[in-house]
């Protein structure tokens, strides 16, 4: 009989939480503007040291610690950042940088050409012997001709190399980075406590007027559970948060939401090289045979932007509309083309599928339930995130996967993903006239032919069908209603600088 | 039989076991809908005359895929059980009735197997043969066996020197003639016992391994698939994460209660 109240207890219990999430909620109680913004932050940081940090959700948190000598806006341009100018010479091998003068480090230093040629002589492995990141590899030489210019050499050119000079500047003979980090930026940082929190308070002495800071203190909580987050925002434990779409229809009601594409790109892609996916007439007809809008509304409730290409629409001045609807859903048009290519009777892969995204692995199911449609039987096999980056992301040892592509801020950085001898290559594409796009892209100097040239990559890619690129998922912020100013980046940036509480 | 039908833990469990058996038994002619059909006009829909338990996040039919995973639950529980217990009774009856060297390496790894975590030790055989149905129903099945074999060894051990059994040794039986038709007879009913015990079990790793995506392999319904594409949308769409939720408690529970009734009617506190 114990047994028997037991499980009506248990009943009881499943009963009344679903009552709990149902109703429960209402607004933050707003205190008079009050001078604290609370934030999450998914992941633990890998290293406050911004030469060893590689998490970008590290990195979206210390953009507001760190500055760089270059910065970049909302739309991904660059713009001046510690450097008020600079010059790249004819060959593109030298990079003169004119730095403000105005300048103080968080602990007090003034900032001069010293602590910029100090943090390079770092990034580039010149004062070390190995360069930090293979993207500083090339500089040669670093010069301060005066206070307040640097002139960096390189041995090849490189048109993605300034924007890889946003990195953060440390002060000149500094080495307490990852415990205790000193940038220039309009926060400074307080306190880390591992697995609770990031700490930053407003740097009063923030140089430039328009990006001076309104909050006095920012607290980054460690989160990553969507309903805690959310149980978070509703009892007013969080000013501001990512969510999902499918919270964010439910917070709408009382929070602010902000919804923007993250400069993202989540494709199906398949294995170029092996059977029956080397045949380019199969792989247009992949993409008749997928509908986007299932997979956007499906695997992403409504809140992602199509995409047609490997690029997003976010970085617009690199940006090639003329692929949009290249393809469009006509499962018909599917059949005849792999009646053309000798699958009239379709054929059966497996897809592989890190089975710690649960968006990627809806967008598997829908893809599935579409391509039977067509004839093409697909299972689905879901795999542990470590296992993917081993079999399919290093080795491309696979037929066919779901993933998604973090943004970088250069277009080189996202295109040459598919250059035929490019080390991580796992679509295995290979086309000349691509790989000769991109060459030419790199070494151009001016800004304007450097964009049509990867416009055109964009299509060779569209129009040889390398892969289905379906959406650049959205980055959903709900924000209480009186926090505005906030600004989404096409990078992972949580820009404190231009938050403020509304009377 | 009738005396077990007096136990309201056995009847409460028998009751919630035969319906969903029944749900299982249809499933297998009729489903509502077709359990991987997509309908994204009618996504997240709550329970109505058209979907009676609601639709999925894409416009899936809940129903249908409820009634699918049942099948799967019982498949996997089915499997595991019937494989546990002949592995467990041939283990344990040998290594009970000879005892002497034969028990000791018997046991050393039937003790090995048990120092696991039941779910943990089907990770590791995932691990090594992969995911995927048969993979799954594989790794429960041995999973099941040492609890068996346990229980099969005690009873044999406390049997093994009994009067009917010296008796029937004198009158020149063979051992496995004791064995089987002397001495299992007397511990059959707790073998009945952890048969529905480890049903449950076998349903709570299915869905655990289901959950983490080691198990089955979606678009296959299982009710730990279902609970995981769930989770996202526990606030949004209360009902769909409940439904596979109560589902799987009310499977454990019924076994479980099958199990303890079994156990309260033949006495045995073991």
């Amino acid at each position: 009989m114990r047994k028997f109240l037991l499980l009506v207890l248990v009943l009881l219990m499943l009963i009344s939480c679903s009552r709990d999430g149902g109703t429960s909620g209402g607004s933050a109680v707003a205190v008079e503007k009050p001078s604290i913004v609370r934030l999450t932050m998914p992941s633990e940081p890998d290293s406050l040291d911004p030469y060893i940090s590689d998490a970008s959700d590290t990195e979206a948190v210390m953009h507001n610690v760190y500055e760089g000598l270059v910065l970049f806006d909302e739309e991904g341009r660059i713009v001046p950042g510690l450097a008020e100018s600079w010059q790249i010479s004819e060959d593109g091998l030298v990079y003169t940088f004119h730095l403000r003068d105005d300048v103080t480090f968080h602990n007090g230093d003034h900032f001069d050409s010293s602590d910029a040629a100090y943090s390079f002589s770092l990034l580039s492995g010149l004062s070390t012997g190995t360069p930090l990141s293979s993207r500083f590899g090339t500089v040669t030489k670093i010069e301060t001709p005066d206070e307040y210019t640097l002139v960096l050499y390189l041995s090849e050119p490189n048109a993605a190399f300034l924007e890889g000079t946003r990195i953060g500047i440390i002060p000149d003979g500094y080495t307490d980075s990852a415990r205790n980090p000193v940038g220039t930026g309009p926060y400074k940082f307080v306190e880390y406590v591992p697995s609770q929190r990031i700490v930053l308070e407003r740097n009063d002495e923030y140089y430039d007027e328009e990006r001076k800071a309104s909050i006095e203190r920012a607290e980054f909580y460690i989160m990553s559970d969507e309903s805690a987050i959310v149980t978070a925002l509703q009892s007013g434990q969080l000013d501001m948060a990512q969510v999902t779409g499918a919270d964010a229809e439910i917070l709408s009601r009382n929070f602010t939401i902000y919804s923007n594409p993250q400069n993202m790109v989540c494709l199906f892609a398949v294995n170029n090289a092996i059977e029956p996916f080397n045949n380019i007439k199969v792989r247009q007809a992949l993409n008749y045979a997928i509908n986007k809008d299932d997979i956007i509304n499906g695997a992403f409730d409504g809140y992602a932007t199509r995409l047609d290409s490997a690029f997003s629409p976010v970085m617009a001045f690199y940006y090639n509309p003329d692929v949009e609807n290249y393809y469009s859903y006509d499962p018909e048009k599917a059949q005849a083309f792999l009646a053309e290519a000798g699958y009239k009777d379709g054929f059966s892969f497996t897809v592989t599928v890190p089975s710690n995204y649960s968006a990627h692995v809806s967008t598997a199911q829908i893809i599935a339930e579409a391509l039977k449609k067509v004839g093409i039987d697909m299972r689905i096999q879901l795999v542990e995130w470590g296992t993917w980056l081993e079999d399919v992301y290093t080795n491309g040892d696979y037929e066919a996967t779901v993933i998604g592509l973090t943004g970088k801020l250069d277009p080189y950085e996202i295109l040459v993903r598919y250059v035929s001898n490019y080390r991580r290559n796992f679509f295995h594409y290979e086309s000349a006239e691509y790989d000769d796009l991109i060459a030419r892209a790199m070494v151009e100097s001016d800004e304007n032919v450097r964009a049509d040239l990867y416009k055109e990559a964009e299509m060779v890619l569209t129009e040889d069908a390398a892969a289905v690129w379906t959406c650049d998922p959205n980055l959903v912020i709900a924000s209480r209603p009186d926090l505005k100013g906030y600004k989404a980046y096409p990078l992972s940036f949580t820009d404190l600088s231009s938050l403020y509480y509304e009377e | 039989m009738g005396r077990y039908f007096k136990n309201p833990s056995f009847l409460i469990g028998f009751i919630i076991v035969s319906l969903m058996f029944m749900v299982l038994l249809i499933s297998f002619f009729y489903t509502p809908y077709d359990v991987t059909a997509m309908d994204f006009s009618m996504r997240l829909s709550p329970p109505s005359h058209e979907h009676l338990l609601g639709t999925d996040q894409f416009g899936r039919d809940i129903l249908s895929r409820l009634m699918k995973g049942i099948e799967v639950s019982f498949l996997i529980g089915i499997t595991a059980v019937i494989s546990g217990l002949f592995f467990g009774l041939v283990i344990g009856s040998l290594s009970g009735y000879f005892g002497g060297h034969l028990d000791d390496a018997i046991m050393k790894v039937i003790d090995t197997l048990m120092a696991f975590p039941g779910v943990l030790l089907a990770m590791m055989l995932i691990a090594v043969f992969g995911n995927g149905l048969t993979n799954t129903i594989l790794a429960l099945s041995i999973m099941a066996i040492p609890r068996f074999a346990r229980i099969t060894r005690s009873g044999y051990m406390e049997y093994r020197d009994s009067d009917f059994v010296r008796a029937e040794r004198i009158r020149g039986a063979g051992s496995v003639r004791i064995m089987y038709l002397h001495i299992l007879p007397n511990i059959l009913s707790e073998l009945v016992a952890t048969s529905s015990l480890s049903f449950a079990s076998a349903i709570m790793s299915e869905a655990g391994l289901s959950y983490l995506g080691l198990g089955m392999q979606p678009p296959a319904p299982s009710l730990g698939i279902m609970l995981s594409e769930a989770q996202d949308y526990m606030l949004r769409s209360p009902w769909y994460v409940l439904i596979p939720t109560i589902t799987i408690a009310l499977l454990v529970i019924a076994f479980n209660l099958i199990g303890d009734g079994v156990q309260e009617v033949n006495g045995g506190e073991r």
